[in-house]
């Protein structure tokens, strides 16, 4: 399915905003299944709180099933880049523009059977004019799905909850905001992905395979202290294709790709903290549109790290998470070396004052093997995927469910240099973006 | 073929449905724990000690948070979803759950001499003022009697918080207690809460 004006799903939704508000008390499909506000389980969201957790890890049941659990959000901002060189494809720079809006079915179907079911449509894909600039026109896909079958034991001494997600993006289900599904940044400029400008080389676990996998995992959480997760993705196609609903295929996963995670968590007092370790094994076909190709061979492993300090009208949280990754490349991939790794360190620390107010402060580092043939952005430092940023933004919540954000960031090196990473002179501070942007759910 | 599979799973679910939560004390131990504990005894001061608390002062907040008339904040964003589909016999099963849990003393620290101070305002009152003695209705040593909540180890957090919506409309049940807010200062609602939190 495909929308073609832009304008059209505009209307569409600031009608459906305008209808919800008088009569859902301004409160998504989750909040109205439970009659909770949205802050018992988002600090801010995404962000969620231990009491969010437990109701994402308890298959999203709290409450009585709706008729209609259906939610819609929309983000609409403003981007602007610290330089642009004239560069025609920098395409609405400084222009405000609708960039998403989604659709959910999301909440509890039975006791022990939930969703959380995204659909988006994407305001800015985007193509290329012949004079070089950027056309952007709209496309409705699949977003995140994360489906569950949970059960909860609760006795005097044992407190288990046990389940298996059925999801299509590695770290979607899980409850920590230290993983990369639903880690910092909750939101970035769609455009600045567009022009190209945002980081290049990433770990495959930070989203490359989101929206093309189908994956089954089961879980426990025991003692609210101990978190164990295996599962295996596969690429999403016959009977998941719906996982896959509309995606491109670019990164196709062959047999068997195991997923795992390992987390111990405590909440005492005012304080909550995990800490924990998370990976996959994939198998990446060379040629993402041929089963059977030869594969390259990535490990994903893990590390990561939350505390929230959670009062009122005070709220400190901050999130880590290293990702190390080791790829053995087949020789289809053309690779200089026979293998490479990748680093990605990701954290914040983030502010909030009566969970209106917020100040986040973050910073990003990735950095990996030298390979040409590779990282073929990186040609100007001969393949040195290196890129290292900060991110400043300050945030305030016009109503528990409607943001508006400024996020500045800024970048200190890219693709494995601080200046001429292009070799036309652009330096890695010209990508710089300030981004004014709103969220808002209903 | 993909239709199927979303039958058999909702098929499979609603066959399960017999091991749902269904008394108060299953449904206490599976997510009322979560704020306040397993045994009641909460270490987060957002949300208040339930260990011990009076079995009727429970049953008649939580109906009051089921029909939405006690509407201080922390009552809409938690407890009103919470209790919106209790019926009253789930009520007083977790009434009678956590009033039969032994309550813990509260190993948060407090100012000794603003405990001293909060306890003779506790025991005494302040006639000059107005102030009548908490003791009269919560007990000597604030465990709580038929007509008032047991206080005894409660956040002193909390507590403040409950005193300054007393001075609005959102609790109209504690109409004692929207007279008596009346006559304390800032300082007396410091000094009686840093007490209460230090009794054991």
């Amino acid at each position: 399915m495909r929308i073609r004006n832009g304008r059209s799903v505009f209307v569409l939704l600031t009608l459906c905003l305008l209808g919800w508000l008088s009569s859902a008390s301004a409160l998504p499909a989750f909040a109205r299944q439970t009659g909770e506000a949205c802050e018992a389980c988002h600090i801010s969201f995404p962000e969620l709180t231990p009491f969010g957790r437990l109701f994402k890890l308890s298959g999203y049941t709290l409450g009585t099933t709706q008729l209609f659990p259906v939610s819609a959000m929309a983000i609409v901002s403003d981007t602007r880049a610290s330089n642009t060189g004239g560069n025609p494809a920098f395409s609405r720079n400084g222009e405000p523009t609708i960039e998403a809006g989604s659709i959910f079915a999301a909440g509890r179907i039975s006791d022990h059977l939930g969703l959380f079911s995204q659909w988006t449509y994407n305001n800015i894909t985007p193509s290329t004019n012949a004079d070089g600039s950027t056309r952007y026109t709209g496309s409705f896909a699949v977003d995140n799905n994360d489906i569950r079958v949970v059960d909860h034991i609760a006795k005097q001494d044992l407190d288990l909850i046990y389940g298996v997600s059925l999801n299509n993006n590695p770290t979607v289900q899980d409850v920590w905001n230290t993983t990369p599904a639903f880690g910092y940044p909750y939101q970035t400029s769609g455009l600045a992905g567009t022009w190209g400008t945002s980081t290049q080389y990433t770990p495959l676990l930070n989203g490359a395979l989101a929206h093309q996998v189908a994956g089954l995992s089961a879980y426990a959480f025991l003692n609210k202290h101990w978190y164990l997760e295996l599962g295996n993705y596969q690429a999403a196609e016959g009977l998941y294709g719906i996982l896959s609903h509309d995606v491109t295929i670019s990164n196709r996963l062959e047999g068997t790709n195991p997923y795992w995670r390992f987390a111990w968590n405590n909440d005492w007092g005012p304080h909550s903290l995990s800490v924990g370790t998370f990976g996959m094994q994939a198998h990446v076909n060379t040629d993402p549109t041929q089963s059977g190709s030869p594969t390259n061979r990535y490990l994903d492993q893990g590390v990561d790290f939350q505390y929230q300090y959670l009062t009122d009208p005070h709220v400190i949280t901050t999130q880590w998470s290293l990702i190390h990754e080791r790829v053995n490349w087949d020789p289809a991939a053309g690779a200089n070396n026979t293998s490479d790794n990748l680093d990605s360190l990701q954290g914040k620390v983030s502010y909030w004052y009566q969970r209106k107010y917020g100040l986040t402060l973050g910073m990003f580092k990735t950095s990996g093997s030298t390979d040409a043939a590779i990282y073929t952005k990186a040609a100007t430092s001969g393949g040195v995927p290196d890129t290292r940023g900060y991110i400043v933004e300050l945030d305030y919540m016009l109503q528990p469910w409607w943001r508006l954000g400024l996020q500045y960031t800024g970048y200190n090196k890219y693709l494995g240099t601080s200046s001429n990473y292009d070799g036309n002179g652009r330096n890695a501070r010209d990508n710089n973006i300030t981004y004014l942007y709103t969220w808002l759910a209903f | 073929m993909k239709i199927r599979f979303a039958l058999c799973l909702i098929a499979l679910s609603a066959a399960w449905q017999t091991h749902a939560a269904d008394t108060g004390e299953d449904l206490a131990r599976q997510w009322c724990a979560n704020c306040h504990t397993v045994s009641g005894n909460s270490t987060q001061p957002m949300f208040p000690r339930l260990a011990g608390q009076q079995y009727d002062y429970l049953l008649q907040q939580l109906q009051a948070f089921r029909n939405k008339s006690r509407h201080d904040r922390a009552a809409h964003d938690y407890m009103w979803g919470m209790t919106a589909a209790l019926d009253d016999a789930t009520i007083e099963g977790l009434a009678r759950y956590f009033s039969t849990q032994k309550p813990e003393p509260n190993p948060a620290p407090v100012d000794d001499a603003l405990a001293n101070a909060g306890k003779q305002l506790y025991q005494n009152g302040n006639p000059a003022a107005g102030t009548p003695a908490c003791a009269s209705c919560h007990g000597a040593n604030a465990e709580g009697t038929a007509i008032a909540p047991r206080l005894a180890g409660q956040h002193a957090e909390y507590l403040t918080k409950q005193l300054h919506v007393f001075g609005t409309n959102q609790r109209p049940a504690a109409v004692a207690m929207q007279e008596i807010i009346k006559t304390l200062k800032e300082s007396d609602i410091q000094a009686v809460t840093a007490y209460l939190q230090s009794v054991r």
